[in-house]
C-alpha cells in the first residue's frame, strides 16, 4: 500500500516535471518565433513543388512572419516550412536545429543584386540547389530589385522544380510545374521581400586619428554623438587608442573585447567608455557602427561624433 | 544674643599704647571660618576653571592650526593635480597598502612638486608634521565615487587623498578630499563628405580612414547614413 502511494507520487512529481518543461519549452519557443527577425513579405510568402506542394517562407502568425527567413545582402538566412517534408534551412548558421557550420558548411548565397545560387538543406530531400544547369536547362531564382519579388525555380534532385512565382515562364523549364497565375487559370503566389539590392542593414566607418596633443597621453572619458535614431535601429562605437600614431589599433568596447560595443539608447546620450581601457593615450580612433531596423526600412543618421578626454 | 561688652588691648605703636576697643557684639570665629572656607572653594573651583579653559583654548587654537595646515595642504595638491594631473599619476594611488606611502607638496619650487615623506611646520613654537596619503578610487553607479573602492570600477582619474597633520604626543587631524582629473578637452567631427582614405593624424577634418560598402557619407552633407535607406 505504501509503496503504490509512494509510486503515484513519484508519477505526480514526473508529470510536474514534464508539465514544467513543456512550458517552458512552449515559452521558449514562442518568444524566439517572435523575435525571428524575418524581412519575407507577411503576404507573399509562397513557393511551389509539385511533390511537396507549398513551401511556407514565413509561417505569417499574428501579423508577423514567425519565421526567420531573411535576405541580406550575402545571403539567405533561416529556414523555410513544408508541412509535407518539414523545414528547409537556408543557410547552416540558422538551421532548426540551431548553426551547424563547424560540422558542415553551406547557405543560399545572394550576389548583392539579388542574384541567389548556393544550396539549401532538407532531411527528406536533401540538397535544394539555387543556381545551376539540369538537362539543359540553366535555372536560378532571382530577387527583383525594384519590387523585391522572387523569380525562378529551385532544383532539389528528389522533388524536381520548385517554383518561387507563379509568373515564371514554366514552358522553358518543365510541363507539369506549377507556375500559372490565377489570369492564367493558376494560382498567385509568389516570394516577396523587403530587402532591396545595394540596401545595407548595417554599415561601419574607421575614423582618422585624433591627437590629443598631450604628450604622456590623455585620459579617455566618453563618447557622445548627435542625429537620429528611429526606433529598432542603433548606433554603435569601438574605441582604440595608442601612444603611437601608427598604432596599434584594437577596436574595443566596454568590456576590452574586439566583440563588443558601446552602445547608446539615443543621441545626446554621453556613454562613458571605460577607464581603465584608454587611460594615458595620445592618440585615438573610433569605429562607428550604424545598424538599420530588420525590415531595412528605416536607418540611424549621425551628425557629429564628439570624444571628451582628459589632459 | 548679641554681647554688647568692650574689651580693650594694647598694642605698641611709635612706643605709645593705643588702645583699640572692639565691640564685643561681633562674628564669632566659626563664623568667619566657615565665610573663608566658601570663598576659598569658590576662588579655588574658579581658578580650576580658567586653567581648564586656557587649556581647552590652547588645543583648540592647536586642532584650528593643524587644520588649516591639513587645508591648506590639500589646496596646494589640488593645484598640482589641476596644472598637469600626471605630476600625480607618477604617485598612483594604494587602496591595499597597510602603510602608504606619504608625500608633501613642495612649494619652495615653480611650479609646486610633490615630494615623499613629510615635512614639518612650526606655528606658535609647536611643530605640525603634515603629509599626504593618495588612495585609489572607484565609480559605480551613475560615475557615483564608491565609498568602499573596488577594483573592478577603478577611476585612475580620480584619488582619495588623505592629509594628515600630528603634533605632540598622539595628537593628530586629517581630512579626506576626492580629487579628479578635471582638465578637459574634446575632438569633434562633424562631417565626412571629404572620403576615405586619410589613414593618418587628422589633417582633413572632414575627412575619415575607411568605411564598407553600407556607409553612405555623401547623400547628406555632414552625416553619416546607410546606403539604400530611404531617409
Amino acid at each position: 500500500m505504501r509503496t503504490e502511494k509512494l509510486k503515484n507520487l513519484k508519477n505526480i512529481k514526473i508529470r510536474i516535471f514534464c508539465i514544467l518543461l513543456f512550458s517552458i519549452s512552449l515559452v521558449f519557443w514562442f518568444f524566439s518565433a517572435v523575435l525571428a527577425a524575418s524581412n519575407i513579405s507577411t503576404t507573399n510568402h509562397w513557393a511551389w513543388n509539385d511533390v511537396i506542394g507549398w513551401i511556407d517562407f514565413c509561417s505569417f502568425s499574428g501579423g508577423v512572419c514567425t519565421s526567420n527567413v531573411s535576405v541580406f545582402n550575402d545571403r539567405l538566412e533561416g529556414y523555410a516550412k513544408s508541412t509535407a517534408v518539414g523545414d528547409i534551412a537556408l543557410n547552416c548558421n540558422s538551421t532548426p536545429g540551431g548553426p551547424t557550420c563547424s560540422t558542415i558548411d553551406f547557405k543560399v548565397s545572394n550576389n548583392g543584386v539579388g542574384v541567389l545560387s548556393g544550396y539549401a538543406w532538407n532531411d527528406v530531400l536533401g540538397w535544394i540547389s539555387f543556381s545551376g544547369s539540369e538537362g539543359g536547362v540553366v535555372y536560378g531564382v532571382i530577387i527583383d530589385s525594384a519590387t523585391g519579388d522572387f523569380s525562378g525555380f529551385a532544383w532539389s534532385e528528389i522533388a524536381g522544380w520548385i517554383s518561387f512565382n507563379c509568373g515564371n515562364d514554366f514552358d522553358n523549364i518543365a510541363p507539369g510545374v506549377q507556375a500559372k497565375c490565377f489570369s492564367d487559370g493558376g494560382i498567385d503566389y509568389k516570394i516577396n521581400t523587403s530587402w532591396r539590392p545595394g540596401v545595407y542593414s548595417s554599415g561601419e566607418l574607421i575614423s582618422s586619428i585624433f591627437d590629443t596633443g598631450v604628450g604622456e597621453g590623455a585620459a579617455l572619458n566618453s563618447i557622445i554623438w548627435q542625429g537620429s535614431q528611429p526606433a529598432g535601429t542603433a548606433v554603435k562605437f569601438q574605441i582604440a587608442s595608442s601612444n603611437s600614431s601608427i598604432g596599434p589599433w584594437v577596436y574595443v568596447g566596454p568590456d576590452n573585447s574586439t566583440t563588443d560595443f558601446y552602445l547608446s539608447t539615443s543621441p545626446g546620450i554621453s556613454i562613458i567608455l571605460d577607464k581603465t581601457d584608454h587611460y594615458n593615450k595620445k592618440y585615438f580612433r573610433y569605429k562607428v557602427r550604424l545598424e538599420s531596423n530588420v525590415g531595412g526600412t528605416v536607418a540611424p543618421e549621425v551628425n557629429d561624433i564628439v570624444v571628451n578626454w582628459s589632459q | 544674643m548679641t554681647r554688647n561688652k568692650v574689651v580693650s588691648i594694647s598694642v605698641f605703636r611709635s612706643m605709645q599704647i593705643i588702645k583699640i576697643k572692639f565691640n564685643e557684639g561681633g562674628q564669632s570665629l566659626i563664623e568667619i571660618l566657615i565665610a573663608m572656607g566658601i570663598v576659598g572653594f569658590f576662588i579655588g573651583g574658579a581658578v580650576l576653571s580658567a586653567q581648564l579653559a586656557l587649556r581647552l583654548s590652547a588645543q583648540n587654537k592647536n586642532l584650528q592650526a593643524a587644520a588649516f595646515l591639513a587645508q591648506e595642504l590639500l589646496d596646494n595638491f589640488t593645484v598640482v593635480g589641476e596644472r598637469d594631473w600626471h605630476r600625480v599619476d607618477m604617485y598612483g594611488g594604494d587602496a591595499l597598502a597597510e602603510s602608504p606611502a606619504q608625500y608633501f607638496i613642495d612649494i619652495s619650487v615653480t611650479p609646486f612638486v610633490i615630494s615623499p615623506s613629510s615635512e614639518s611646520v612650526v606655528v606658535d613654537g609647536i611643530t605640525y608634521t603634515r603629509y599626504l596619503v593618495f588612495l585609489k578610487a572607484s565609480r559605480g553607479v551613475g560615475e557615483a565615487i564608491e565609498a568602499v573602492y573596488s577594483s573592478a570600477n577603478e577611476d585612475p582619474g580620480t584619488l582619495r587623498v588623505v592629509a594628515n597633520v600630528e603634533w605632540g604626543a598622539g595628537s593628530k587631524v586629517d581630512i579626506t578630499k576626492f580629487v579628479t582629473r578635471s582638465k578637459n578637452s574634446k575632438n569633434a567631427q562633424t562631417d565626412w563628405a571629404g572620403g576615405n582614405g586619410q589613414s593618418g593624424v587628422v589633417g582633413d577634418p572632414g575627412k575619415y580612414d575607411a568605411a564598407d560598402a553600407g556607409i553612405d557619407v555623401t547623400g547628406k552633407k555632414g552625416a553619416i547614413r546607410l546606403n539604400g535607406i530611404t531617409y
